[in-house]
Parts: C-alpha cells; structure tokens; sequence
C-alpha cells in the first residue's frame, strides 16, 4: 500500500521516448510497412544510427524487420507489431493525460 | 518547431512519396500525345493513324517514366506501404484516371469522326457541347482525385486539359492550322515544365542512401 507522503513515479515507456525512436514510431505507426531507405530519407539519420535504434525496438518486440530481395538488391521493410502499436497507443495516451489538465502559462510557485 | 500530428504525417508521408514530378510528367505525356494525334488526323485523315499515335506516344511515355520511377527516384525516395484506407483511396484514383484516359480517347475518335461527311456526331451535337462533355468528363475526376488524394497539383493538370480543350474549340474558328495540337502543345509544355522543374529540385535534394553506411555510396550487397 502506498504512503500518503510517497510521490507517485510517472512510468514513461522509455523505448519509445528516446526522440529518434519516438519519430521512427510515429512514421511506422501511420502506415503499413516502410523500408530503411524511406526511414533514413524521413529521419536523416545515418545507418548506423537507424541500425542501432531499430534493434533496440526489434528486441523491445515492437518492430519486424524483414529481409528480402527486389531486383537482385537487398531490401529491408520494417513494420510495426502488434505489440509495437499498442506500445505507441499507451505512450500517446500517457502523453496526453501528462499534459491534459495544465492551462497555458500556469506554473507552480 | 513544426507541429506535426499523425494525421498530416500519414499525408506528409504520402505527398513527399509523389515528390518527384513524374506524376505531372505523366501529364504531360498525355497531352503531347493528344497534341500529335490532332497533327496526325489533320494530315493522314486516318482514324488509325490518330488513334494508333495517341496510344503510342502515351503508352511509351508511360512506360518510360515508370522505368524512371523504378531506376531513378524510387531509390531515393524508398519504398513505403500505405495503410488500407489510402490504398483504398489509391485504387479510386486509378479508377478515375482510367476514366480521364477513356474520355480523351474518346474526344480523339470524337474528334477524328467529327469532320467526316456522314459521320453520326457531326450534325446533331455542336463542338462545344462535345468540348465541354469532355473537359467535364476529365476536370471533375481529377478535382474530386486532388481533394480525395490530398493532391492539389492534379486539379492544375485538370484545368490546363479543360482550357487546351476549349481553346483548341474556340481557335477552330481562326485560319490556324492544327489548333488542337496547339492548345494542347501548350498544356503538355506546361504539365512538363512543372514536373520537371519538380523532378530537378527532387535529384538535388534527395541523395541516394544505402545501408553501406554513406550516403551515396554504391550499395554493396
């Protein structure tokens, strides 16, 4: 049982809060798939960038990478799981109710 | 600091996907091959002739800018999977620019047979009535494309079509020779002026990105 004087710890998913990961999301969120090309173009990261961001979300479960092959090249997709979206879905409404009941220029004093 | 919401994104997403131009090259492509046609039927008097350099010329360019598509912007700009409702909405708009093929088409034999003695569509249905029927046939289904599609670049195709139709009606009234390909020369000039100068500022900007770890480096697989 929690004690009254015990400040209540704000749980933030930090997979996600991470801003390069959390733009990676976002744009995996809106669509159904997307190669890395598109990601790197999208978010200017370098690949080496892009490469360490997605396996940190691939181990965290929200992401599939899928290797494969167009025209002889080889062509990554990446798509969110189901996992992964409901992930986002969490984050967003925990961003929002962090924010929902603070007016405009009110601050603590 | 822009404030983007998932809502734009998906559209950002989605026009920076048409970025390249070749959709108004596209355009372009079909205009000229209006253009010619008008030039073949005023010369040959062969509905053959008209019909066979109409899909020719539309045809090849087709395939010639989905080659440039394939080879040239796509691996800059990467391959993206929509989401089912803009797939939805994507094959709509293939839907409808079916029609808009269709209807010029049909305005090329319209027009071939129109001066034909004899012909049926020569005596009861006036030029303008045939040129509005098909600028309506082709600027309603890209208006509705440009707002559905969230493609406002559409609607400026739809109205240079409209405006070479009427222009093309109205300058049959002049001396000039072959007015149709005039008027529609210009919108094909036009259409190609803005994809190209799209797809020139697109090549600058957007370098070819690999996973060999540098940006425009071959990609050694």
């Amino acid at each position: 049982m929690r004690r009254p004087t015990e400040p209540q710890k704000l749980e933030i998913d930090r997979v996600i809060h991470e801003p390069a990961r959390l733009i990676l999301m976002a744009h995996l969120y809106v669509v159904e798939s997307a190669d890395v090309v598109f990601l790197m173009q999208t978010t200017d990261l370098t690949w080496g960038n892009l490469s360490s961001h997605l396996s940190r979300l691939e181990d965290a479960g929200y992401v599939e990478i899928v290797k494969d092959f167009v025209d002889r090249k080889p062509h990554t997709m990446v798509k969110l799981t189901a996992a992964g979206r409901r992930a986002f879905d969490e984050y967003r409404r925990q961003m929002k109710s962090l924010f929902a009941d603070l007016p405009d220029g009110e601050r603590s004093t | 600091m822009n404030h983007l919401n998932l809502r734009s994104l998906e559209s950002e997403t989605w026009r920076a996907n048409q970025r390249d131009g070749l959709f108004d090259l596209f355009f372009a492509v079909l205009f000229l091959g209006i253009a010619l046609s008008q030039v073949a039927d005023g010369v040959w008097h062969s509905e053959g002739a008209t019909l066979g350099i109409l899909v020719g010329v539309q045809s090849g360019g087709a395939a010639g800018l989905w080659w440039a598509r394939r080879r040239i912007t796509q691996p800059r700009l990467g391959v993206v999977r929509f989401a089912a409702e803009r797939v939805r909405r994507i094959r709509t708009t293939r839907i409808a620019l079916a029609v808009c093929v269709a209807a010029t088409l049909a305005l090329v034999l319209l027009t071939a047979l129109g001066g034909r003695p004899g012909n049926p569509f020569a005596a009861p249905v006036s030029r303008v009535t045939v040129s509005a029927v098909a600028a309506g046939l082709v600027l309603i289904p890209l208006a509705l494309i440009a707002l559905f599609m969230e493609f406002p670049r559409i609607l400026a195709h739809g109205v240079l079509f409209a405006a070479a139709e009427f222009g093309g009606t109205w300058l049959e009234g002049t001396s000039l020779h072959f007015p149709r390909a005039i008027t529609f020369g210009v919108a094909a000039f036009c259409s190609a002026v803005i994809g190209a100068t799209l797809l020139i500022r697109f090549l600058r900007t957007a370098r070819i990105r690999t996973a060999s770890g540098e940006p425009g480096s071959p990609d050694h697989a």
